[in-house]
């Protein structure tokens, strides 16, 4: 994954390297790291020819990221970029919140949008409780404020 | 206890993600089910009321109950007297209305946002008339509406920023359509299905790429749609306006198509030639005109896909394929999808009739699509 070695075969395909806040280097082809508004413009700050650093973003989830860019840069079809997709964001809840803010802190809108419809499908159809439970959200209103919010969205809550 | 340590669901994360991040998660719920959310904790009370969209849609054949009629429009004020931040997508859906009156309100007070997407669907009932206020939305950047009464006042200027709109069933008048229409120079779609006859719609749309059309015309005029590239156009439905069908139609489709200067993708669905099956009539005007056109400069030649849809294998439509394959000189492909009944024993004939005809293009490739029989409609 932390490919250090791009230098060896393409000699027109300019790379780019990004460090992880744990400062692990990771070399990814210009074309897939500029989908990335925030490289975009870190890259052209003059910070191409040297290390990106990226604060923000830990080596374990910036793996996933790479991983994500190069894929989508990679020419696939469609549809095999819907299953792919779909595989990539079917992960345990800690690594998704991982991939959401580093994909906002790297204004990657369409891995945003992507990890943004996994979470609303994962609240789709389920009552507050089992919510709450799935996300480890602790309620914290008494009964008669509950009481309060269902009355005041009635149409909500019928 | 250690009750913190069993599963990573003990840790709350998601109620700490950044606003915007919420709102992307938020507006891809439902809208009951984003306003459900308010009951999670105390952190959840208030963050659906940022998302910038508001979306009560029932779908066409869902009947409300008077009881939940009350409730929705209630839920409508509600949202909007407490909704926080900018509200650029507003979007209602139901069927028949009791009042006008509460959606003239939302209307007037939805012009003091800045609306970008405005969807208003009354699926059944009274035709809604608009009030003036839709006609303020000056950011308004896609506008779809169904059974109301579209009539901009003679002052109003257009939407500057309009890219797409879709109107069905919708009430205006042809000519001052289409002088709206070349008051909103961004417009890239337009989808007009089931709007009243008209006679004659001139089009003058510079930057329009995508047109469908469903509905019963005497001529429409695109000359001025130089980038128009898809092309759409059926007679579907509403058999009362069958009277409208005239023998012109085969002529018009063609002096339709062959006018628009770049289109490249061109559907024609079922019926459009039906009404002309019975008497053989019809098609000497047709074929009249074909012969007195000079073609050598019309613009097919940049047509690049044909789908013909539902057709029967009636003359019409075999002259009006002779015509596109005879025409179009940068043909790919040419897609026919017969209806149900010619599928089992006149698809055959008609791709008999098709192999015959001459191909101004050497790659125009003929697919021959079957019908789903079970599940199609038709």
């Amino acid at each position: 994954m932390a490919s250090s070695e791009s230098t060896t075969t393409s000699t027109t395909t300019k790379v780019l390297r990004l460090k992880s806040s744990d400062n692990e280097i990771f070399g990814v082809e210009e074309k897939a790291a500029l989908q990335s508004e925030t490289i975009k413009s870190l890259a052209e700050d003059g910070y191409s020819e040297d290390v990106i650093p990226l604060f923000n973003v830990e080596k374990k989830t910036l793996a996933k990221i790479v991983e994500w860019l190069n894929k989508h840069a990679s020419g696939s079809s469609k549809e095999e970029l819907k299953r792919w997709d779909a595989d990539f964001v079917d992960v345990d809840k800690d690594v998704l919140y991982d991939l959401l803010l580093a994909s906002n802190y790297l204004n990657i809108e369409v891995l945003l949008h992507q990890l943004a419809q996994k979470v609303a499908d994962m609240i789709k159809g389920k009552k507050p409780e089992e919510i709450r439970q799935l996300f480890g959200i602790k309620n914290d209103f008494t009964p008669e404020e509950e009481a309060e919010i269902r009355r005041e969205n009635a149409w909500a809550f019928e | 206890m250690p009750n913190m340590s069993n599963s990573t669901s003990a840790c709350d994360k998601i109620s700490e993600l950044p606003s915007n991040v919420m709102e992307d998660i938020l507006k891809r719920l439902p809208q009951k089910e984003a306003m459900r959310t308010s009951i999670l904790s105390t952190k959840w009370r208030y963050k659906w009321l940022t998302v910038p969209q508001l979306v009560f849609e029932y779908p066409c054949r869902y009947k409300l109950e008077t009881s939940e009629r009350g409730k929705l429009v209630i839920a409508v004020y509600q949202a909007l007297l407490l909704h926080r931040g900018p509200l650029v997508k507003f979007s209602f859906s139901v069927s028949d209305l009791e009042s006008c009156s509460d959606i003239n309100h939302w209307l007037h007070f939805l012009s003091a946002n800045d609306i970008e997407d405005f969807t208003l669907r009354i699926w059944t009932g009274k035709c809604y008339k608009l009030p003036g206020h839709l006609y303020s939305f000056q950011q308004l950047r896609h506008l779809n509406l169904y059974n109301c009464a579209f009539k901009p006042p003679s002052s109003f200027k257009g939407f500057d920023s309009l890219i797409s709109l879709e109107f069905r069933k919708v009430l205006f008048a042809a000519e001052r359509f289409g002088i709206f229409i070349s008051n909103c120079p961004l417009l890239e779609r337009m989808t007009l299905e089931g709007c009243p006859h008209f006679y004659c719609l001139r089009i003058s749309a510079p930057n329009l790429k995508y047109l469908s059309f469903s509905g019963t015309f005497d001529s429409i005029n695109l000359k001025n749609a130089p980038l128009l590239k898809a092309v759409s156009i059926s007679m579907n439905g509403m058999p009362e306006n069958a009277r409208y069908f005239k023998d012109r139609k085969v002529s018009n489709l063609i002096e339709i198509v062959s006018s628009v200067p770049a289109v490249e993708n061109l559907s024609v669905e079922q019926q459009f030639f039906k009404a002309n099956t019975k008497t053989n009539a019809v098609m000497e005007p047709a074929l009249e005109y074909m012969r007195v056109q000079d073609f050598s400069d019309c613009s097919l030649n940049r047509l690049r896909e044909v789908k013909m849809q539902l057709i029967s294998g009636v003359q019409p439509e075999l002259e009006f394929m002779k015509f596109l394959l005879a025409e179009s000189t940068m043909l790919e492909k040419m897609e026919i999808l017969p209806t149900k009944e010619k599928s089992i024993n006149g698809g055959f004939q008609i791709l008999r009739e098709l192999i015959r005809f001459r191909r101004a293009s050497a790659k125009a490739e003929i697919i021959y699509l079957e019908p789903d029989l079970d599940g199609f409609p038709f």
